[in-house]
C-alpha cells in the first residue's frame, strides 16, 4: 500500500503522508472529476490494472482503488516501471 | 509566457501537465473553440494569450460527414475559422495542427480509405492559409502521432470515460512537443555549421588512405557518411553557412571536393576551407572575422574527443555538437542539432541567398588585400543603395534583422513580427528600411530606422544595420537622405539614445560621427543625444550613390 500511496501522491503533488486508503474523492483539492480519470489511467498504466469502466464511478477511495492491483505487483517494487 | 489551447476535445489533462511551466488559458468547456475564433471571449482577450495552440482531433472533426463533398466543406470552414483567429489575434503566435483521422469503421479490405484524403486535403487547405498570415504556423501533430504509434497515443477508455480521445502517453507527449515547439521559437538561431572532414565527413583518414580509400558510399558504412552529409546540405539550404576545419593536405581537400564522384558537398558549398595544421579554435577564430560573426554563431561538428574539447576550453561561446560513439547514428544527430541549433519556421529570400552573399563578402575581401586605399577600394565596389518606407512583404526580414543583428545596433531593441505590425499601426511611428548592392551582386535588406514623430520633434526608436555592409559608410548616406525627408516634412530635432551592450561596439559613436549633440550621459553609459537639423555635419561621408524608391519619392 506505500508504494501505491507513492505514486499517487506523486500525481497529486502531495507528500504521501497526507494520504492514506481512506482518502477520499473530492476530500483534498488535487482529487477533482479530471484527476479521477487520470488515476484510473496511469494507474492501469503502472500497475498493470484493469478497471472496468462501469465500475468507475463506485470508486470513492484510494484502498477502494488499491482493490484492482494484481496481487503480485502489490508487494513493493515488484511492479513495473 | 501565456498559452491558450483549443481544441474540439477534451484537453483539460494537457493543460494540467503544461500549466507547470506555462500560465495555460482555462477555457470555458472544449467545445467553444470555434466560438472563440469568431467572437473572442472576454476572458480570453483578457488573458491575451503569447501563443495560441489549435489541437483538432481528426475523427471527432469528421464524426457523421459521410459524402465527400460536405466533409471537405466542413474542413474547409474550420480552416477559415483559424484564419480568422490569426486575424484577430495579430500579436499572438498560433500554431494549427494538422489532423491524423483514425479510420473505425469496418468495411471490406479493398475500399478506398478516404481519411487519408481528408488529412491532406486539411494539411493543402492550412498551408494555403499559413502563406497569408505570418503570425500562423504549423504544428505537425501527425508525425508526433506516426513516432508513438496510434495505438499507444489514443485510448478508447479515455474517450468513454472522460471525451478524451488520447491516453496519458499520448497527452504527456502531447504537452513535451508543445513545450519544445515553444521553445524552439524563442531560441536564437546559430548562422555556421563548421565541420570536420575526417572520420565525420567521411570515413577514414584522407592523408593516409588516399581518395580511394576513404568511405563514402551509397551503401553500408559508407551510406552513413553520405547521409550526413545530405543532411548537413539541407541545413545549409535553410540559409546555414558551412565552413571546414580539418587537420589536412589543402590540396588533398579540394581534390576530394571537386573529385569525388560519392561527395554530396562540394566546394562551392563552404564559404571558408582551413585545411592546415593550426589549432581549430585559431581557425574558428579567422572564419568569425572574415565573416564578421560572433563566435556565439558557431556549431562545430568532429569526431575528435580532445578536437572538441580543446574547442569546448578554448571558445566557450562555440556550441559544440556530440558525436555519437557508433557512426550510424550520425545522420540522426544531425538532423537533432538542426531542431537545436539552427530550427526555423519560414525562410526569407534572404536566408536562401546568405551563402552566395558571404561568398561575394569573402572575395570583396579579396579586392581589399590588392587595393591600394579604402577610399578607391569603396568606389570600385559601386555601392547602391535604394531607401524606402517598410513595406509589408519586408515584414519577416525586419523583424529577423532587429532579432538577430547585435554589432551595428544603436539600441538593440528586438521587435517579433507582431510587435513591428504593431508599430507601424501607429500614424506617428514610420520604418525606412535600405537594401544594398553593389557590382558582386546584392546585399539585400541590410538598414533599418525606426522613428516616432511628435509635433516637430522626431526620435530614433531603432537604428541598426547587418554587420555584413559594415565599414562602407552606408549609414552616412542613409542618415542623410532621411533627415532631409524629415526636414521637408517640417521636422526640426531629432532625438537619438545609445544603449550600450556587449557587442554593440561598432555603434558606439555612430551618433557623434553623424554630428549628434551629446546631453546626458547616464551611469550605465546610456547616452542621449539630440541633433538640430540645421546644424551642419562635416564629419559624414557622403560617397554612396542612394535612390529613393518609386513609392517615396
Amino acid at each position: 500500500m506505500n508504494k501505491f500511496l507513492e505514486f499517487v501522491a506523486e500525481i497529486f503533488e502531495v507528500s504521501a503522508e497526507e494520504l492514506s486508503g481512506d482518502t477520499a474523492y473530492k476530500s483534498i483539492p488535487q482529487w477533482n472529476s479530471l484527476m479521477h480519470l487520470r488515476l484510473v489511467a496511469e494507474i492501469e498504466e503502472r500497475f498493470g490494472a484493469e478497471i472496468p469502466i462501469d465500475e468507475v464511478p463506485d470508486i470513492k477511495t484510494l484502498a477502494d482503488f488499491y482493490v484492482y492491483i494484481p496481487e503480485a505487483n502489490k508487494e513493493a517494487g515488484s511492479y513495473k516501471g | 509566457m501565456r498559452l491558450a489551447i483549443l481544441s474540439n476535445v477534451n484537453l483539460d489533462m494537457l493543460n494540467q501537465y503544461l500549466s507547470k511551466e506555462f500560465e495555460v488559458f482555462q477555457a470555458q468547456g472544449y467545445g467553444q473553440w470555434i466560438q472563440e475564433t469568431i467572437t473572442p471571449s472576454r476572458e480570453l482577450s483578457n488573458f491575451n494569450p503569447d501563443v495560441f495552440f489549435i489541437l483538432l482531433d481528426g475523427y471527432s472533426l469528421l464524426e457523421g460527414f459521410d459524402a465527400r463533398a460536405k466533409a471537405e466543406k466542413e474542413l474547409l470552414g474550420v480552416v477559415k475559422h483559424i484564419n480568422n483567429l490569426a486575424s484577430l489575434h495579430p500579436t499572438s503566435k498560433i500554431f494549427a495542427s494538422n489532423i491524423d483521422i483514425v479510420s473505425k469503421r469496418i468495411t471490406e479490405g479493398d475500399r478506398l480509405r478516404i481519411e487519408n484524403h481528408y488529412m491532406n486535403y486539411w494539411e493543402d487547405e492550412l498551408f494555403q492559409c499559413m502563406q497569408k498570415q505570418s503570425n500562423l504556423h504549423l504544428f505537425d501533430l501527425r508525425v508526433l502521432i506516426e513516432n508513438i504509434g496510434r495505438r499507444n497515443f489514443y485510448s478508447d477508455k479515455m474517450w468513454y470515460m472522460g471525451s478524451i480521445p488520447y491516453s496519458i502517453e499520448g497527452l504527456k507527449s502531447l504537452a513535451e512537443a508543445v513545450d519544445h515547439k515553444i521553445k524552439l521559437h524563442i531560441m536564437t538561431r546559430k548562422k555556421v555549421l563548421v565541420l570536420d572532414l575526417d572520420n565525420t565527413l567521411w570515413g577514414g583518414v584522407l592523408g593516409e588512405d588516399g581518395m580511394e580509400g576513404i568511405e563514402i558510399a551509397t551503401s553500408l558504412l559508407g551510406a552513413a557518411y553520405r547521409d550526413a552529409q545530405l543532411r548537413i546540405k539541407e541545413i545549409a539550404d535553410t540559409g546555414i553557412l558551412l565552413a571546414i576545419v580539418s587537420k589536412n593536405n589543402e590540396e588533398d581537400v579540394y581534390n576530394v571536393l571537386s573529385n569525388h564522384p560519392q561527395m554530396v558537398l562540394k566546394r562551392d558549398d563552404f564559404v571558408a576551407i582551413c585545411a592546415n595544421w593550426e589549432s581549430k579554435a585559431e581557425n574558428i577564430v579567422s572564419i568569425a572575422k572574415k565573416l564578421n560573426l560572433g563566435l556565439d554563431s558557431f556549431v562545430f561538428l568532429d569526431d575528435n574527443p580532445v578536437e572538441r574539447k580543446a574547442v569546448k576550453l578554448g571558445l566557450p561561446d562555440v556550441s559544440v555538437i556530440e558525436f555519437p560513439k557508433d557512426v550510424s547514428k550520425l545522420p540522426h544527430v544531425i538532423q537533432e542539432a538542426f531542431y537545436r541549433h539552427f530550427y526555423i519556421t519560414r525562410l526569407t529570400d534572404e536566408d536562401l541567398s546568405k551563402t552566395e552573399q558571404y561568398q561575394q563578402e569573402i572575395k570583396r575581401q579579396f579586392v581589399l588585400d590588392n587595393s591600394i586605399s579604402m577610399e578607391e577600394y569603396l568606389s570600385s565596389l559601386q555601392i547602391e543603395i535604394v531607401l524606402e518606407t517598410m513595406r509589408s512583404e519586408q515584414l519577416e526580414r525586419v523583424a529577423q534583422l532587429t532579432q538577430k543583428t547585435n554589432q551595428f545596433n544603436l539600441l538593440t531593441t528586438r521587435y517579433s513580427k507582431e510587435q513591428l505590425n504593431e508599430y507601424n499601426a501607429e500614424n506617428n511611428n514610420h520604418i525606412f528600411v535600405a537594401t544594398v548592392s553593389d557590382r558582386y551582386g546584392s546585399s539585400g535588406l541590410v538598414f533599418v530606422l525606426m522613428a516616432s514623430i511628435d509635433g516637430a520633434q522626431a526620435q530614433i526608436d531603432n537604428l541598426l544595420m547587418s554587420c555584413r555592409v559594415m565599414g562602407r559608410h552606408i549609414e552616412d548616406t542613409v542618415m542623410t537622405a532621411l533627415e532631409k525627408k524629415l526636414k521637408q516634412a517640417g521636422i526640426k530635432k531629432i532625438k537619438a539614445r545609445f544603449i550600450p551592450t556587449e557587442r554593440n561596439k561598432p555603434a558606439m559613436n555612430l551618433l557623434e560621427r553623424m554630428d549628434y549633440k551629446l546631453i546626458k550621459k547616464n551611469n550605465n553609459g546610456v547616452k542621449d543625444y539630440i541633433r538640430d537639423l540645421d546644424d551642419e555635419c562635416p564629419q559624414r561621408k557622403n560617397i554612396n550613390t542612394l535612390i529613393w524608391s518609386e513609392r517615396d519619392r
